[in-house]
């Protein structure tokens, strides 16, 4: 059990990477990616939302959609929990630590379109995990994500002062740079099994 | 009218959803592996983008704005949610190929941009022709990306098998950093011919 | 007061019109979605195992790979053995396969359903040239890396092992369980 639970979180975190090999939670990577703080600024608040956002539609969907034989909402359902919990954690947060505000104030309202959120909540119902399971591999997912966005914006700082030709400048370098990024995580594959 | 596709003609080609508002991207690096899926990806999405900004710029009177952010994403899941169970009913196996990723068109940011940035101000006939114009800039890149990666990554073009066994078949194009580097290069390769068109006028 | 109530009872308003739409929707689709997932799974079981009428054994014995039972019975009426369903884990993640058995315990079938392994590699085991060779092996079987006669892909040796060890899951059920039904 114990042992199931860190191969789901290492599986998020290296083999399964939310950002570089399946492709979720790409346009804050491309956007908030230009600085190493900003981007482990928007991990934290990913990290923190993901958690939270996973336990939530857990909860919703096994304890209100399926008794209700409503599972067809779960879309709707899961995006109305994850804005509302957006919401929540920024009021709560701007109230109990004006600090931790400063520092991830401007991020949080982004994250309701990330679609990493939505997506570990719907791949956790898919998959069938319970409920720490569900918890777990949101941790992971979430942890792979900051992982990625951290690296990736070291990279970019670097790239920054770079000659690079004129029309690759900007957005077309960047992803070069996560294909690259990319390749190097799939040696992580075939790692882990579940 | 000649209104209504200038709005549909930039939303292919002057304001491509993704290769100039770089918006969507997790959609077009997944499910860009072949023609079939890419296509499949990009009409589900314009779909719900027609789908979405007609009803919201008939509702855009009734919606408050104080909470018009979570009336979009209700109608838009709404949207998705019919999609795919249409999908499910009809289209099982394109259902299966596409996979988290129909869901996952509910925070497309392609749609969400659309309703706020221009069907909560315009009227439904050219809400209308704004989807179609965005959707298809999107599918058609989306049908691109697909093309190069499938021809190149499977030797097939449309499922059929188009280059002989003995070329070797460039297998990382399929795979996810395929994706990037596909992107990143046509992404180059459209401002180049952009900037290009700009010198010359 | 009005400040608030307003926009919150428009959007109830939109959350009630679009679930009630979204219920028709669903009552609409739930047909053809059912009459869908019963024919995709009719077709792959008449790919391992053809020509026959397929009923699930709902109290089947199930293990950790094998996920469920049909039973086949061919035109005439005599049983014709077993499709299995089994769910092995590869090299990409869970692998979903469905073997056809007869009551002698040989594979008159396989299929790999579904799978996350490398395309190009370990994705070919849902060749016909690789899942053809399982027509008419039974016994315990093994890649031939492991001293088997079952020839492995080319650089997708776990692939290979994992169906392979699916395949053994069926031919064990049905010789242990095969005379049960």
């Amino acid at each position: 059990m114990f042992v199931r639970l860190i191969l789901i979180l290492l599986a998020g975190i290296f083999v399964n990477n939310y950002i570089l090999s399946q492709f979720l939670g790409i346009c804050p990577f491309l956007g908030v990616s230009k600085r190493v703080e900003t981007a482990a600024g928007m991990g934290i608040a990913v990290i923190f939302v993901i958690t939270l956002a996973c336990a939530a539609t857990y909860l919703v969907y096994n304890l209100i959609l399926v008794p209700l034989g409503l599972e067809y909402l779960y879309t709707i359902a899961f995006i109305l929990v994850i804005a509302a919990l957006v919401q929540f954690v920024e009021m709560f947060i701007k109230k109990s630590s004006p600090a931790l505000y400063q520092a991830l104030g401007v991020y949080l309202p982004l994250i309701t379109t990330n679609c990493a959120v939505l997506g570990v909540a719907v791949s956790n119902m898919q998959v069938g995990y319970n409920f720490i399971e569900s918890l777990v591999s949101g941790i992971g997912a979430a942890g792979g994500f900051t992982l990625a966005i951290v690296l990736f914006a070291g990279i970019r700082e670097r790239i920054e002062f770079n000659d690079i030709p004129k029309a690759f400048e900007g957005f077309p370098i960047a992803l070069i740079g996560a294909g690259l990024m990319s390749v190097s995580f799939l040696g992580f594959s075939g790692l882990i099994k579940l | 009218m000649s209104n209504n596709l200038k709005v549909l003609r930039d939303g292919i080609i002057f304001d491509n959803p993704i290769l100039i508002q770089v918006v969507g991207m997790c959609a077009t690096l997944a499910t860009s592996t072949s023609i079939i899926n890419g296509v499949g990806m990009g009409l589900s999405t314009t779909a719900v983008l027609v789908g979405s900004n007609v009803v919201i710029s008939l509702l855009r009177k009734f919606i408050p704005d104080t909470v018009r952010i979570p009336c979009f994403i209700v109608v838009i899941a709404s949207f998705v949610t019919i999609v795919q169970l249409l999908l499910q009913a009809y289209l099982p196996s394109l259902n299966d190929a596409l996979g988290l990723y129909i869901p996952l068109i509910v925070v497309n940011c392609i749609i969400l941009a659309r309703a706020e940035g221009f069907a909560s101000k315009n009227g439904p006939v050219a809400s209308f022709f704004d989807g179609l114009g965005n959707g298809l800039g999107f599918t058609i890149v989306l049908g691109v990306m697909g093309a190069i990666r499938e021809f190149l990554g499977s030797g097939t073009f449309l499922s059929a098998k188009v280059l002989p066994d003995v070329f070797p078949k460039t297998l990382l194009l399929i795979m996810a950093p395929g994706a990037f580097f596909t992107l990143g290069i046509l992404m180059a390769l459209f401002k180049h011919v952009i900037a290009k068109r700009k010198t010359a006028e | 007061m009005n400040q608030i109530s307003t926009p919150a009872i428009r959007l109830c308003v939109i959350c009630v019109v679009c679930a009630f739409l979204l219920g028709i929707c669903s009552e609409v689709t739930k047909e053809p979605i059912a009459a869908q997932t019963i024919k995709t799974q009719q077709e792959a079981m008449a790919a391992v195992l053809p020509d026959c009428t397929y009923e699930d054994i709902k109290d089947a014995k199930l293990s950790d790979n094998v996920t469920a039972v049909a039973k086949a019975t061919d035109n005439s009426g005599n049983a014709a053995g077993f499709v299995v369903s089994c769910e092995v884990s590869s090299f990409g993640g869970p692998l979903d396969m469905m073997v056809g058995v007869d009551p002698n315990g040989t594979i008159t079938g396989l299929r790999v359903l579904s799978h996350s392994d490398t395309p190009g590699l370990g994705a070919r085991s849902t060749e016909p040239e690789f899942y053809g060779q399982f027509n008419g092996m039974s016994g315990t079987l093994a890649v031939d890396k492991d001293g088997g006669q079952v020839k492995a892909i080319t650089s997708a040796t776990i692939t290979s092992r994992a169906v392979t060890s699916g395949a053994n899951a069926a031919l064990q059920w049905v010789s242990e369980n095969g005379g049960a039904y």
